[in-house]
């Protein structure tokens, strides 16, 4: 029991990090970056690259992997995005090309990967951890530790972030009506510029901590993670802080509970049944509030 | 030299001319009201001094400076405000956060929380509802909490689009008097309106324009009811109607 | 010329068999419905087709049902979801998709797991996969005709609009989700038909990106652009040999320069060209003067001319001016 509590724990961590990044472009920026979860497994594979090549300590392959999926978002943003929103004047026809933008760059980390891997899964090692007996045959490893409180300590410090800082305030207000607050003085550019690098960077460490903590990853394993961290953004209303906190709790102890009881196989199908059901039940969210309205 | 000077200003979207090579100038301390029916291109004609809207030429000065390309940020750190048609509130945040965003620009902590106090002085109502989402204020509330947050930066030139828009004839002449204390505060004001009693009262200069030109420019000092082709002109019959 | 067709029958027949799924991707894009979920319906159809052909199923009646069945299915399922804002729906379809690997990938016997179906009879010829492509084309491009497809269209255009002329907008945007799975699942059927296996990979996030390409480089406004963007994409990794593995690097990359830069498509180019020489046709000919006059002068552009062409085919992908 103790065991699987810690489990579910890491794994909505791991949840958290990612989410917080795909919620925060949504609501903020309009932006579904659809690329999210393929850049996510980019940052792993980047490091895997480097490190076939060069004998780096894990600090430094940590810099890269997350670097590389910050910057990669923010490319993506200030060449692509920012580009679609300038040029089209209609807003729902600029998310529509965002969407399907997102989906042509999500091609293009997947490709590289499953060419240079031959579509296996991959890992850059570290794999030996010091574990602690927390008694009653569970145990508790350095690396569940450090994502543990990484998803926790990024968490809280996003929300108050959002709700407290005086660039958190400009972020909710570009979230309601960005052309307003460029007329309050706010670089509304630079601030997209800012957000998207954090988006993709909190993805990126995802990616990091995953590769790690499960030895290895596939080419392939952002797409199940769109699907997961749309079952929690959609969960915990999209740009809420808190809201995305919660929404990770709930789907890894469900995803937890089923492993437990279950082969595990379809333990993918979970997040697709939470989006379904609160889509028909409660399209605009379960906890919390957006954005704009609340962190 | 005056304060904002607008040197032959165009504003076309696609093959529509909003607003078609208009001058014009204000000065410290000067009131400048332009009017004109629907669709004459004064909101055009606000939102492109703010790089809102594109130019499509002309220049733009402000305080000896060219802000033809500047981007809007820039425009309105430079001390340009724009209080919005519609009012343009924030309504999610509350209406400290509000007034806050609105001195964005302004990162002297203390200086700001003496503009914050200055404007809740100046508006008691917005103090008492400070921790109140904003969307929840009235519409003649939402409108000072409009000005509030525009002077939050301190502006030297503050320009409205039409401030009175769809208020109630009371908060129609709290607003009055608001323009007019803020001008009096050595604001200069450049504001867009179709309630010519409103521009009357207060303007020092009038512009008059229609289908995106100036058909007409009083800059004789206090316009009083004598300007037979203002007061005839926001008369017409057929004024459509505002939405 | 024989030769030709017999070294090049598989892309020939790849070809007719994306068209009908480009066309349910265009179809929904032209409409303004945010949906990825055709794709979906495309393992549906071939995944059904296969296991029921598989266990003694004639294919004709193999594919109709599950054509017949994946429209009835999208059809009940758009009920909530035409509800959700734009980005909600393509995230919801996109979700689909996904899960719908999961679920292949998770049958057991009957989905053949991570291998998918192998060994599916063959039903379909070159002459099938043709009849089945052109009926796609003939129908589409009659709802594009037909006053459904004007009121589709102008789904996208104005929905006040259109509600205002009383088009009861919500049951067109079903019938328009409804057909897309249709298309989708024919596809589907069509593939494994003739190809003889299917795994979950083969529907998956790639042929997403694929199909994307395909309606989105051709141009959303008409089927004319998916059947462009389909010959287009499936002739490109023989025109350039070194593409091979990365194919779908390309794609990704073609498909966000032509969102960025055209977003109407090689359609839109067409008609742009078309614009800009119509004029300097007609102004050739002698009896042009009356049409002329009531378009405009000659030399520039008339001014409501930009309107015109706007109110007119409605492309799919305005932009500002």
């Amino acid at each position: 029991m103790t065991q699987q509590m810690i489990n579910g724990a890491v794994l909505c961590a791991v949840y958290v990090l990612f989410s917080l990044g795909l919620t925060l472009s949504w609501g903020a920026l309009d932006v579904l970056n659809l690329a999210h979860g393929a850049l996510m497994m980019f940052s792993a594979f980047t490091a895997y690259v480097v490190t076939q090549h060069l004998d780096l300590p894990l600090a430094l392959l940590f810099v890269i992997g997350v670097g590389t999926a910050g910057v990669c978002t923010l490319l993506l943003d200030v060449i692509v995005f920012r580009h679609i929103r300038a040029k089209v004047a209609d807003k729902r026809q600029s998310e529509l090309l965002t969407l399907i933008a997102g989906v042509g760059a999500a091609g293009i980390p997947v490709t590289l990967a499953v060419a240079y891997t031959h579509d296996s899964p991959f890992g850059i090692g570290h794999l030996d951890w010091s574990s602690y007996s927390l008694g009653g045959g569970a145990q508790i490893s350095t690396i569940q530790i450090v994502i543990i409180a990484l998803g926790a300590v990024l968490c809280t410090a996003l929300a108050l972030w959002v709700s407290r800082t005086r660039t958190g305030r400009a972020l909710r207000a570009v979230a309601f009506d960005g052309e307003t607050a460029e007329l309050m003085g706010v670089n509304t550019r630079a601030l997209s510029a800012v957000t998207m690098l954090i988006a993709g960077s909190l993805a990126g460490l995802a990616g990091m901590l995953l590769v790690i903590y499960l030895g290895a990853l596939t080419p392939g394993s952002g797409e199940p993670f769109m699907l997961k961290g749309f079952a929690i953004i959609i969960l915990g209303s999209v740009g809420s802080v808190w809201g995305t906190a919660i929404g990770a709790v709930v789907l890894a102890a469900t995803e937890t509970v089923v492993i437990s009881q279950t082969s595990g196989t379809w333990v993918d199908a979970i997040s697709f049944a939470i989006i379904l059901l609160v889509i028909l039940l409660r399209p605009q969210g379960v906890v919390g509030k957006g954005l704009a309205e609340r962190v | 030299m005056p304060l904002l000077e607008i040197a032959n200003v165009s504003v076309r979207y696609g093959a529509v001319t909003a607003v078609r090579d208009f001058s014009g100038s204000v000065g410290d301390g000067d009131v400048v009201v332009v009017l004109g029916a629907n669709g004459a291109g004064k909101s055009s004609l606000l939102r492109s001094i703010v790089g809102l809207a594109p130019k499509a030429g002309g220049r733009v000065t402000f305080d000896g400076r060219d802000i033809t390309r500047w981007r809007t940020n820039r425009i309105s750190r430079a001390g340009i405000a724009l209080v919005p048609e519609g009012r343009r509130i924030f309504s999610p945040l509350s209406v400290q956060d509000n007034l806050l965003i609105g001195g964005y620009g302004n990162t002297n902590r203390s200086e700001k929380a003496r503009l914050l106090g200055d404007i809740y002085d100046r508006f008691p109502v917005l103090a008492e509802r400070r921790h109140r989402q904003a969307g929840l204020l009235s519409g003649g509330e939402q409108q000072m909490l409009a000005f509030g947050r525009a002077l939050m930066s301190s502006p030297r030139l503050m320009m409205m689009d039409e401030p009175s828009m769809g208020l109630a004839p009371v908060a129609v002449d709290t607003v009055m008097s608001t323009v007019q204390s803020i001008a009096a505060s050595g604001i200069a004001v450049l504001m867009v309106e179709q309630n010519a009693a409103m521009a009357q009262e207060l303007a020092t200069s009038a512009i008059v324009m229609e289908r995106g030109e100036i058909i007409e420019v009083d800059s004789t000092g206090r316009i009083k009811a004598g300007v037979g082709s203002l007061s005839g002109f926001v008369d017409l019959p057929d004024e459509p109607a505002d939405h | 010329m024989s030769s030709w067709y017999f070294s090049h029958l598989t892309l020939i027949q790849g070809m007719l068999i994306s068209i009908p799924l480009a066309l349910s991707v265009q179809i929904a894009l032209r409409s303004g419905v945010f949906s990825f979920a055709s794709i979906g319906f495309y393992g549906v159809g071939a995944y059904g087709t296969g296991i029921l052909t598989m266990r003694g199923w004639p294919v004709l009646p193999a594919m109709l049902l599950m054509i017949v069945a994946s429209g009835v299915v999208a059809y009940l399922m758009s009920a909530p979801l035409i509800r959700l804002r734009g980005l909600y729906l393509g995230m919801v379809t996109f979700a689909f998709d996904l899960i719908l690997t999961v679920v292949a990938t998770n049958g057991g016997e009957l989905t053949g797991g991570a291998l998918g179906l192998l060994g599916v009879p063959l039903g379909m010829g070159t002459g099938g996969l043709l009849a089945a492509a052109l009926v796609a084309i003939v129908l589409v491009s009659q709802l594009e005709r037909r006053s459904v497809g004007r009121a589709l269209v102008g789904i996208k255009a104005s929905e006040e609009l259109v509600m205002s002329v009383g088009v009861d907008l919500k049951s067109r945007k079903r019938t328009v989700f409804a057909i897309s799975a249709a298309l989708g699942a024919l596809s589907g059927s069509l593939y494994v038909s003739t190809f003889s296996t299917v795994s979950p990979t083969s529907a998956g996030f790639t042929l997403i990106i694929t199909t994307l390409t395909m309606a989105v480089i051709g141009g959303t406004s008409s089927w004319i652009g998916a059947v462009i963007g389909t010959v287009i994409i499936t002739w490109l990794p023989t025109m350039a040999a070194t593409i091979g593995e990365y194919q779908h690097l390309v794609y990704g990359v073609v498909l966000v320069l032509v969102v960025m830069y055209a977003p109407e498509g090689v359609l839109g180019a067409l008609r742009w060209l078309w614009r800009r020489l119509a004029p300097k046709v007609r102004m050739a000919r002698p009896s042009g003067g009356a049409a002329l006059a009531a378009t405009g002068p000659p030399g520039g552009p008339p001014p409501d001319r930009g309107a015109e062409a706007e109110a007119e085919p409605v492309p799919a992908d305005r932009v500002k001016g």
